[in-house]
C-alpha cells in the first residue's frame, strides 16, 4: 500500500472479543498504528 | 521482544504524540484473549486491538522472513542490546507467527494513509523523535 491511498474499513477485535471498525479508532487527524509483530 | 520494546518505548513517550495531536492504537495478530492476558500485566495507553486473521497485515504489504533472518549477526546484535537494555523475552503463544513482520503507519481521518514504515527485519523500527517529527509535520 502507497501513500495517498485509502486503507480498508476493517473490522478488529478488542482485547475483550467485541468487534470495532478502523473508522472508529481514526480518532485525529492523524492516527499511528503500531503493527506488532507478536506479544513475546 | 523488538516489538513490545517499542510498544513500551511509544507508550513512554505518548504525552509527546497527543501533545501533536496524534492518536495512537495498536494491532497485533494475537488473538483478543491473548490480547487481554498482555494488557492485564501491561496496561497501555491507547487501544491495542486484535486482528488474527492478519487482514490488515496484508492491507499494508506486511511480509514474513524466514528462520535464517534471526541467524543473521545484525539482527541477533540488536537482540542482545535490547537484553541488555532491560528488556525481557516473553513467551510466544502458539497463536502468533514468530515470522510476521510489522511496521509503523499513519492514517488521516478518512482513512488514507499519510506515513509507512514497514519493517525491514525483526528489529527495525523508526526512532521515536522522527517518528513525531514526521507525522507532525503530515497534515
Amino acid at each position: 500500500m502507497k501513500t495517498g491511498e485509502t486503507f480498508p474499513n476493517l473490522t478488529f477485535l478488542k482485547p475483550g472479543g467485541t468487534a470495532v471498525v478502523l473508522s472508529e479508532l481514526l480518532t485525529a487527524d492523524r492516527t499511528l498504528i503500531l503493527m506488532m509483530r507478536h506479544l513475546a | 521482544m523488538p516489538c513490545v520494546a517499542h510498544l513500551g518505548e511509544v507508550a513512554r513517550n505518548y504525552p509527546a504524540f497527543q501533545a501533536a495531536g496524534i492518536a495512537v492504537f495498536g494491532i497485533v495478530q494475537a488473538p483478543p484473549a491473548v490480547l487481554q492476558t498482555f494488557l492485564k500485566s501491561e496496561p497501555q495507553p491507547f487501544p491495542i486491538v486484535a486482528d488474527p486473521e492478519r487482514a490488515s497485515y496484508k492491507a499494508f504489504g506486511l511480509g514474513r522472513v524466514s528462520i535464517w533472518h534471526f541467524l543473521r549477526p545484525r539482527i541477533l546484535f540488536n537482540f542482545i542490546k535490547l537484553l541488555f537494555r532491560g528488556e525481557r523475552i516473553r513467551k510466544l503463544t502458539h497463536t502468533e507467527d514468530v515470522f510476521q513482520l510489522g511496521g509503523d503507519f499513519a492514517l488521516d481521518r478518512n482513512a488514507k494513509l499519510v506515513y509507512a514504515y514497514p519493517s525491514k527485519d525483526a528489529t527495525d523500527r523508526p526512532r521515536l523523535a522522527d517518528l513525531i517529527e514526521k507525522l507532525r509535520t503530515k497534515v
